[in-house]
């Protein structure tokens, strides 16, 4: 008496077809827009870290703990719940009144805000990579700190942080799935969403499933072309692949 | 990595997943012989869903709907003529319909509104409660009905799937126009959240559930219920499908409490005068308990 009947078409039939590409679509967007957050942000913060300006080397540091080390569900919860209320209540109402889709934004900064704390890693290690030397030679050719970084190190730190980017940038595009917890129908809740209406939820999640699997595969095949692309002879050697 | 190893690896995964799969499919025998056999019987109940199953301010788990389970083990262990061991397990809207269609529990005691489509995955005892649709709105607001709603941020609970219909038929047929916009909440405690903070305009469920969270509110005069009932939402137990004997068994249960007074005295208890939610029964309600007093 107690079996599953598998029924594929929930992935596809009227109205649940629609409702998985507009997820999709969502996962798509919503990690787009925090990786754009996370990079400009990452990389500020990196930058801040790098700096001999103490103030803002404490800054840097003390936004990467911050961020890094408090779990992104909770700090979803808190930029959705929490964070809002501490607005004066005029401009909290404002913001329940007028944007359409707060959840979304909410997302999208957490997600941006969080991942930066791990993209200013991911950068400052390609940074430290680069040998001393390096620095001292380009300076002893007589370029000015900005142009070392411009034309000597930062070719050298990004292609040695480009794995790591790789990875952060699945990361967060697999992160974007927490959304849902918050009401955002992104690939993940759109299983679960058409999951409650047919109880089909072995086939939305295999589905879920296959989609991060596909995206994930080609962002690896991408990131590791351009990789060897962009590979300097002699410079950096890793694996045999 | 190669396309090639990366394509290699996931044709692993799918082999695994589908050598996974086949192993389903389980012949099992009645609910009701496997109870008599083992002696345990397994209840699922809500945890946050006052007064249906909930944690009083002494931390213990108490409800309307366990009061009913008690009732059914009592009635087993009349059956059997031997102690029926009563282990008690919490589900939530989200995961009580997969716990029942799995086998994990016996049956499902929480305030889970009988549709079709849940039919389609799992069966239902009779109807034990009868509520309906309402908005949960802060007092003084413009809201009054669902006309009201026209324009407005309306939360629902993203696993109360009846709710959900039920609101976009509203929509469908114009009765809100302009449309509202749905806010989905996990659970309606968090939807209660979002009322509180202004986030929705209204938060629609059944109206014994609103009734559940205006009562916990820390103000409670500071909410009031409005609207009349949008749709009906019988209540049933969640039973495995295919399942007669037990489902059987399960409903000549109800009924005799229905017969005996039994379960009025329940329903006086958490509903009554002097109960967890004052919910006086509506003549409807009254009126199914009657029609489903059949004779032995």
């Amino acid at each position: 008496m107690l079996h599953y009947d598998f029924e594929w078409s929930v992935l596809w039939r009227y109205p649940y077809g629609g409702m998985f590409i507009q997820g999709i679509w969502t996962t798509v967007h919503l990690s787009l827009f925090s990786w754009m957050i996370a990079i400009l942000l990452g990389l500020t913060v990196c930058l801040c870290r790098m700096t001999p300006l103490r103030a803002a080397r404490f800054l840097g540091g003390a936004y990467v703990e911050l961020f890094r080390n408090i779990p992104l569900l909770v700090q979803l919860f808190f930029w959705y719940f929490a964070a809002p209320s501490l607005l004066p209540r005029e401009l909290e109402l404002w913001l329940y009144g007028n944007v359409k889709d707060l959840g979304y934004l909410v997302a999208v900064i957490a997600l941006g805000t969080y991942t930066a704390a791990r993209v200013s890693e991911a950068i400052r290690s390609g940074l430290l990579a680069v040998p001393r030397g390096q620095y001292r030679a380009a300076h002893s050719t007589g370029l000015s700190g900005g142009q070392t970084y411009r034309h000597v190190v930062l070719p050298y730190a990004l292609r040695i942080s480009w794995p790591l980017l790789t990875t952060e940038f699945l990361t967060c595009f697999k992160n974007s799935a927490l959304a849902m917890t918050i009401g955002v129908l992104e690939t993940t809740g759109t299983a679960a969403y058409v999951d409650s209406f047919t109880f089909h939820g072995l086939e939305t999640t295999t589905a879920a499933s296959c989609v991060y699997l596909a995206t994930s595969g080609a962002v690896i095949l991408t990131m590791s072309r351009i990789e060897k692309r962009m590979r300097i002879p002699g410079l950096i050697r890793r694996g045999y692949n | 990595m190669t396309a090639k190893r990366i394509f290699t690896s996931y044709s692993l995964v799918a082999v695994l997943f589908t050598l996974f799969g086949m192993s389903n499919a389980l012949w099992a025998e009645s609910v009701l012989e496997k109870i008599e056999k083992s002696g345990k019987v397994n209840i699922g109940y809500r945890e946050g869903a006052v007064p249906f199953g909930y944690m009083n301010d002494k931390g213990e788990w108490v409800g309307f709907d366990m009061d009913l389970g008690t009732e059914l083990v009592k009635a087993l262990e009349a059956k059997f003529n031997k102690r029926i061991e009563h282990t008690r397990t919490p589900m939530n809207p989200k995961n009580r319909i997969p716990l029942v269609a799995n086998g994990t529990i016996d049956a499902g005691i929480g305030a889970t509104t009988i549709t079709l489509e849940r039919e389609g995955a799992i069966d239902f005892s009779l109807p034990y409660f009868l509520t309906g649709t309402k908005l949960l709105v802060a007092k003084g607001s413009p809201i009054r009905d669902y006309r009201g709603l026209a324009g407005k941020k309306v939360g629902v609970g993203s696993g109360s799937t009846a709710n959900i219909k039920g609101l976009q038929k509203a929509i469908d047929s114009k009765m809100i126009d302009p449309p509202c916009e749905m806010v989905l909440f996990e659970d309606h405690t968090k939807g209660f959240l979002g009322l509180q903070q202004g986030k929705v305009d209204a938060y629609f469920t059944d109206e014994a559930m609103l009734a559940g969270m205006r009562a916990k509110a820390p103000k409670p005069d500071d909410y009031e219920i409005v609207g009349g009932f949008l749709t009906y939402e019988p209540y049933g137990i969640i039973l495995p499908p295919g399942d007669s004997k037990w489902r059987d068994f399960v409903n000549a249960t109800l009924i005799g409490m229905f017969k005996d007074g039994t379960f009025e005295k329940t329903y006086n208890k958490w509903f009554g005068p002097g109960g967890q939610l004052i919910l006086p029964m509506p003549e409807e309600y009254r009126v199914m308990l009657k029609v489903l007093s059949f004779p032995d």
